[in-house]
C-alpha cells in the first residue's frame, strides 16, 4: 500500500440494506474494475459481475456507449455481503495509467488504499489472486515466450546501440517499463475474450521488437540518433551504421499508403508491414512514407513479418 | 481460415506495394506456424526463431 492513499470509492456506496457497487467495463482505458475475493478460496479474485451472481444480487445496466464497447453496470448486494472480503478496484484513466486499490467494508464505511504498483511484490501478489485468469492459455503463451527476457534483451541491444527507446502509448510503454505490471494489467480485464486479445497484442509488439533487436545485434548496429520514438504508424525512423559503416534506416509499424486514403477505404486493407529495413540514412519520414519511396524507386532491403502464437488462433484450423 | 487469408492478403500486398530484394515471414509460433510456409506468396521466406540469426546474416552478407 502507498502511505497516506486511503480513500472512501466513488463507485462502492453503503446504504441502509444494501450496498451498491458501479463498474465501468471495456478494456483499460477509462474503466473501472471491481474484484471480490470468493468465501470458499480467500485468495482468488471474483469479477464482481460473478460475484453478485453468486449472492444473488441485482444488476442494472446503466449505459452503453455508442458500439457497445463500454458499459456502466451497477450491482445492488445485500449488505452483508462485501463485509470481511477484500475487493480491488482497477482503475483506468482516459490516458490508460492504471491505479489499483484495495478495499474493505467495516461498520458500514468502505474504505479503498492504493496499491504500490512499483512494487514488484505487489504487482506479482494481485497477479496471482487473479488465479481463474491466470490459468488461461494465454497466459501460458506469455511465459512460453518468455516475454520478460525478450523485452530486457530488447532494451539492452537498443541501449547497446546507442539509442534510448522512448515506447509512446500507455499500454507499449507500461509493457517495456514493467513487463509484470503489462500482465497484470492484461488479467484484470474482466472478460476472457478481452484478456486474449490484449495479451496477445502485447505478445506481437514483444514479438515484432525483439525481431527488429535481433537485427541491429547481428548487423552490430550503432545507431545515428540519440533517442528512436518507438510508435506504430509514424513511421519513426530509426538509422543506423553497421560494422561495417554501411548505413540503413529501419521503420518499425510503417505506413505504406497517406492518411487521407486511408480515411476513403476505412483502413480495411491499410496494413503496415512491421519491420522495414532501407539502404542508407533516411530523415522526417512521414505518414505514408514507405509508399513514396516505393514510387520513387527506393526499394527495401528487407521487410519482415513477424507472427506470434495468439495472433494465429485461427490458423490452428490449417491442422485440421 | 479467414484470418491466414488476411494475413496472405496483407504479405503480398506489402511485397507489390514496396517491392522489397528480401521478405521474410518470422514466425515465433513453433509447429503451428510451420504449417503455413506453403501458403505464403512467392519470394518470401518462412523463417522460424531458431535460423533468424542465420537469415539475417545471409541477407546483410554478413
Amino acid at each position: 500500500m502507498l502511505a497516506d492513499s486511503c480513500t472512501t470509492p466513488w463507485n462502492i456506496k453503503v446504504g441502509s440494506e444494501l450496498v451498491y457497487v458501479e463498474q465501468i467495463t471495456g478494456g483499460t482505458y477509462g474503466s473501472d474494475l471491481v474484484y471480490v475475493s470468493l468465501t470458499d478460496t480467500p485468495c482468488c479474485l471474483s469479477n464482481i459481475r460473478d460475484f453478485a451472481r453468486g449472492v444473488g444480487a441485482r444488476r442494472n445496466v446503466l449505459g452503453v456507449s455508442r458500439g457497445g464497447r463500454r458499459k456502466w453496470e451497477i450491482y445492488a448486494l445485500p449488505r452483508g455481503a462485501l463485509l470481511d472480503k477484500i475487493v480491488l478496484r482497477a482503475s483506468f484513466m482516459n490516458s490508460g495509467t492504471a491505479i489499483f486499490y484495495l478495499c474493505r467494508m467495516t461498520d458500514g464505511a468502505v474504505t479503498c488504499c492504493e496499491v504500490d504498483l512499483a512494487s514488484g511484490e505487489c504487482v506479482e501478489a494481485l497477479r496471482d489472486a487473479l488465479c481463474m485468469a491466470t490459468a488461461e492459455n494465454v497466459v501460458k503463451e506469455w511465459w512460453r515466450y518468455g516475454v520478460v527476457a525478450r523485452v530486457d534483451y530488447i532494451k539492452s541491444v537498443m541501449r547497446g546501440c546507442g539509442v534510448e527507446p522512448i515506447f509512446v502509448g500507455e499500454r507499449l510503454r507500461e509493457l517495456f517499463h514493467d513487463a509484470n505490471l503489462a500482465l497484470l494489467t492484461s488479467l484484470v480485464i474482466d472478460t476472457p475474450q478481452g484478456r486474449a486479445i490484449s495479451l496477445g497484442e502485447k505478445i506481437a509488439r514483444v514479438a515484432e521488437l525483439w525481431v527488429l533487436a535481433r537485427v541491429l545485434d547481428v548487423i552490430g548496429a550503432r545507431a545515428l540518433q540519440q533517442w528512436w520514438l518507438v510508435e506504430q504508424t509514424m513511421n519513426n525512423e530509426l538509422a543506423v551504421e553497421d560494422r561495417f559503416g554501411r548505413r540503413f534506416t529501419i521503420v518499425y509499424q510503417g505506413t505504406i499508403k497517406p492518411h487521407i486514403l486511408k480515411m476513403l477505404t476505412g483502413g480495411e486493407e491499410h496494413t503496415t508491414p512491421d519491420i522495414v529495413v532501407l539502404a542508407g540514412e533516411l530523415r522526417d519520414l512521414s505518414y505514408g512514407a514507405l509508399g513514396e519511396l516505393a514510387r520513387r524507386g527506393v526499394r527495401p532491403h528487407l521487410v519482415i513479418e513477424v507472427k506470434t502464437g495468439p495472433e494465429l488462433a485461427e490458423w490452428r484450423g490449417l491442422s485440421a | 481460415m479467414e484470418g491466414v487469408e488476411r494475413m496472405m492478403r496483407q504479405v503480398r500486398s506489402h511485397v507489390e506495394e514496396l517491392r522489397p530484394e528480401h521478405v521474410a515471414l518470422v514466425a515465433l509460433c513453433g509447429e503451428d506456424c510451420g504449417k503455413i510456409s506453403r501458403l505464403l506468396p512467392p519470394g518470401v521466406r518462412y523463417v522460424s526463431e531458431q535460423v533468424l540469426g542465420g537469415y539475417l546474416r545471409e541477407v546483410f552478407r554478413l
